[in-house]
């Protein structure tokens, strides 16, 4: 619970090991994400059409990427009609630098924010702090890191690394209710009157944009909490803060999205809220901001271009069997898992380097995708793209060459193979030790007198 | 040259040969439900209340009686008369609705598939009002229910434009404290439709 | 039918009982089956770990050993989905008719040979790991995320064993986490997974965990016997073989 994930520069193997220290601990993050994700399978089997769906979402999306240009243009243009502000950020740092200049337009100081990955990805939160900006975090997972001093360790169950015990102290700590008292009904109720306060009396709100629509200029946001409303609607200024890979071209699409969407999120069938927001109230005042921040450098990239399909539900996460074993910071970026491994590299590819190789590739993640990204795919495409670029590990590329020279060898090979049998069996101790990670929980497989090519040779060659 | 022309000109210069859209026509297999009955069930497993109102009922009388304490019904709808009016001060001043314990209005159409219902400002007239509220009161024609979110947008675009459009599907919760469902997050504990005839 | 047998570097170096079962297997149900003795690897453990362009020695190798056979099978699911996907030769002709015409041992013996009985007796109670390279990508069976009819070619052939009784796992095509080189670069997350496998299958109580994929089972193997766990693994050919 220490790591603060941005600060963190061990390699995902380290901090997952460290995370695998509390066996139990590991089962109940582990169960709890298996149970999203049978919520999940229930909730897609209750539609007979799931897979055209994800197909069609797919296709939508590759429309999308192959029209960016145009349908940036269009929306741009709809949504100047309609009366919204629209900036345009080249990276995270512009883009922080515009949220703060809309805030001293308006002299504000104190702002509430929904859930926004994309605010998470720019660290927003840290930039307004440094320039004296208050910033409440409304969404109930959000705020408990935020008071934890932490960042969220899953992009849609924020603090599903928490157990409510915790919460219960840390509640104790910032909103002073009783001690031990750890009752989720109770602590929600302590935040709902902690931040309605906030919603009443803040005048800017932030919020992240799920879907932005082309043919309109309109916004769309989900919540189940009702925070995005809750802060927008009693907010004089609403700063919609959005990639540009979230567009999409017509509102009928919304049609196969928000059918996907909270199914593959959390097995609901739809979230409580889907807000479109396409004109400012009377006398307000709304923002939205275009980020790119890489996603037209990967936009470029034949092999991970698909990841921009991504709508950010998060089942890649819940079904995938390293990342409930490792816990989201161990991944060290805002959006943690399977898709944040092809997503983090765009970014910096040596300071995610590890990523890519933070995985089986066992696919589960590609076949739960809601918009079919080939995210297991795209993992081994960057591990091929670390190597050409030096940025494999180290000693994994000495090993990896002298294994590709041995093995195109098979004469080579077979007496390399006997003499390494021969050691197993002779001199066990050199492979078991501690300096063998095989060992360490693992017991060798038994060497054979003979290799199934030895036994060949002499019972089968007449 | 401005972050605008920048970022356009890598897009155009980086976005692969046009993809052409998908066709939206749902294939044979695709659900068919009966909406009363679809909707009455999700929504009341999403955590929501559904109340039937027969023809010839006085609908006024079946809302009040749904409510333990109806002394502070804020009425918006067109539907039915009566109850409080929204006060011209919270055009201003939306926070000022934070004591409204019940909010009635109009929804357009409700959707089976996930029991949703979609409120447009216009219909509602001031956008904070649904979230506010203590608890949400829905009016919904029973005849207005669709299948699924396709015809739902068919049906959004056919209402023609609105400024601010919310589908609303049961009060607001969260599950973000061990996953542990509790209604009533930020916005109203419950949610009642009323299903007209 | 000329059948060739792709032995891996690890079943033809730790479990040579694994390519002789698959072998007679074959030649019960009427195969004439040979072992190209010049085979190693088919590159994945390098492919994997981003070294794609180190496994040229391991293309050569396997285009050699495997010119011009009807058929060749391996009892290895991964192995045989990396020559599917990743084999590369200068001789684009024989590559891709290896690419073509070469199985997993389980849907060779479903699809090619559609087996409807199998003279084998195992009365014991087994557990059987889908390992995903066979399941999502040869499709050996179907995957737990699809809204899509299921089916098991393993399973198919299980059930044709007398005595055999198959158990239900709670999460029934989870990853064991060996993943290759996966196993030792993240060793803690690996042997979790692992142990996690192992004990879903204690739990439905198993006396023999099988699959189609050796690589998986060697790691299973491996937690199991440092846990001292009477559970035994077996390749799925060493009972179909078993009469």
């Amino acid at each position: 619970m220490s790591v603060h994930p941005n600060k963190a520069s061990q390699p995902h193997a380290e901090l997952a090991q460290q995370f695998n220290k509390d066996e139990d601990r590991v089962n109940w993050h582990d169960e709890t994400l298996w149970w999203i994700r049978q919520k999940r399978d229930k909730a897609a089997w209750s539609v007979p059409e799931w897979e055209w769906l994800r197909q069609t979402a797919s296709d939508i999306k590759a429309h999308v990427l192959s029209n960016m240009h145009d349908l940036l243009t269009q929306f741009e243009a709809q949504a100047l009609a309609n009366g919204a502000s629209v900036h345009w950020a080249a990276d995270a740092a512009e883009h922080n630098a515009i949220v703060h200049r809309i805030l001293q337009e308006n002299k504000v100081q104190q702002i509430v924010k929904s859930k926004s990955m994309l605010t998470e990805e720019c660290g927003l939160n840290e930039y307004l702090h440094e320039h004296g900006i208050d910033v409440v975090d409304t969404d109930l997972g959000e705020r408990i890191v935020q008071l934890a001093g932490e960042t969220p360790s899953h992009i849609v169950l924020p603090c599903i690394h928490w157990k409510k015990e915790e919460i219960g102290e840390l509640f104790h700590q910032h909103l002073h209710t009783p001690k031990g008292n750890a009752d989720p009904q109770y602590l929600t109720g302590a935040a709902r009157i902690h931040l309605r306060e906030k919603f009443l009396t803040r005048n800017v709100a932030i919020t992240g944009v799920n879907f932005a629509i082309a043919e309109t200029g309109e916004v769309v946001v989900c919540t189940n909490e009702g925070n995005a409303d809750m802060g927008t609607h009693l907010a004089d200024v609403h700063i919609a803060c959005m990639g540009i890979e979230k567009l999409i071209p017509q509102r009928q699409h919304l049609g196969v999205f928000t059918r996907l969407l909270a199914r593959s999120a959390t097995g609901q069938p739809i979230t409580t809220y889907t807000s479109h927001f396409r004109k400012p109230a009377p006398g307000r005042q709304l923002h939205i901001v275009l980020v790119d921040n890489g996603r037209s450098r990967q936009l470029g990239r034949e092999a991970f271009r698909n990841s921009l399909k991504c709508i950010r539900c998060g089942a890649c996460m819940n079904t995938c069997p390293v990342y409930r074993r490792s816990g989201g910071h161990s991944y060290k970026y805002a959006i943690s898992g399977p898709i944040g491994s092809i997503l983090a590299p765009n970014l910096d590819m040596r300071k995610h380097a590890d990523l890519p190789f933070a995985s089986t590739l066992c696919g589960s993640c590609t076949n739960v995708c809601p918009v079919k990204i080939d995210i297991h795919e795209q993992l081994y495409q960057w591990r091929q793209e670390l190597y050409k670029e030096g940025l494999a590990p180290k000693g994994k590329a000495v090993s990896m060459k002298m294994a590709g020279w041995l093995l195109g060898k098979p004469a080579l090979y077979r007496l390399a193979g006997k003499a390494a049998r021969t050691v197993l069996r002779l001199s066990p101790f050199v492979v078991k030790n501690s300096l063998n990670p095989w060992y360490k929980q693992r017991e060798m497989p038994a060497p054979p007198k003979q290799s199934f090519s030895e036994w060949y040779a002499k019972n089968k060659k007449a | 040259m401005s972050s605008r022309s920048k970022i356009l000109a890598q897009v155009k210069a980086n976005q692969p040969a046009t993809v052409a859209l998908p066709d939206l026509e749902l294939p044979a297999h695709a659900a068919q439900w009966d909406a009363l009955q679809k909707f009455v069930e999700t929504l009341s497993g999403i955590g929501g209340r559904v109340i039937r109102i027969l023809p010839g009922e006085d609908a006024t009388a079946t809302i009040l009686q749904a409510f333990d304490d109806n002394s502070n019904i804020l009425n918006v709808s067109a539907t039915v008369q009566g109850f409080q009016a929204l006060p011209d001060a919270a055009f201003e001043e939306p926070a000022m609705l934070q004591n409204v314990d019940i909010a009635l209005m109009d929804a357009a159409f409700g959707v089976a598939e996930n029991g949703a219902v979609w409120v447009m400002e216009a219909q509602y007239k001031l956008r904070a009002l649904p979230f506010i509220c203590q608890h949400l009161a829905v009016l919904l024609p029973l005849q207005s229910l669709l299948p699924n979110m396709h015809a739902a947008y068919q049906q959004v675009q056919a209402m023609g434009q609105y400024d601010f459009g919310v589908f609303i599907a049961g009060p607001s919760k969260t599950a973000d404290i061990e996953q542990s469902l509790v209604l009533g997050a930020h916005g109203p504990k419950t949610m009642t439709v009323f299903l007209l005839p | 039918m000329r059948v060739a047998l792709f032995v891996p570097c690890y079943v033809d170096q730790f479990y040579p009982q694994v390519a002789i079962a698959t072998m007679q297997v074959l030649e019960k149900l009427g195969c004439t089956v040979e072992f190209p003795p010049n085979q190693t690897c088919c590159g994945q453990p390098m492919a994997n770990s981003g070294f794609e362009d180190q496994q040229a020695g391991c293309n050569r190798v396997i285009v050699d050993a495997f010119r011009g056979y009807d058929y060749i099978v391996g009892p290895s699911g991964s192995c045989v989905l990396h020559i599917k996907q990743h084999l590369n030769h200068e001789d684009e002709t024989t590559a891709a008719q290896i690419r073509s015409r070469v199985y997993e041992f389980t849907e060779f013996l479903t699809d090619v040979l559609k087996v409807k009985t199998i003279d084998a007796r195992f009365p014991h109670r087994v557990g059987l790991h889908q390992s995903c390279h066979g399941q999502r990508g040869l499709h050996l069976s179907q995957m737990s995320e699809l809204v899509a009819e299921p089916f098991s070619k393993p399973e198919q052939l299980l059930h044709m064993v007398e005595g055999l009784q198959l158990a239900r796992l709670d999460r029934k095509d989870e990853c064991c986490g060996f993943g290759g080189t996966f196993c030792v670069f993240e060793e803690s997350v690996s042997a979790k997974m692992g142990k996690d496998r192992v004990a879903d299958h204690e739990r439905q109580g198993v006396e023999v965990i099988t699959g189609a994929d050796m690589s998986c089972l060697m790691h299973l193997e491996g937690i199991l016997k440092r846990q001292q766990s009477p559970i035994k693994v077996m390749h799925i050919a060493e009972i179909l073989n078993g009469a």
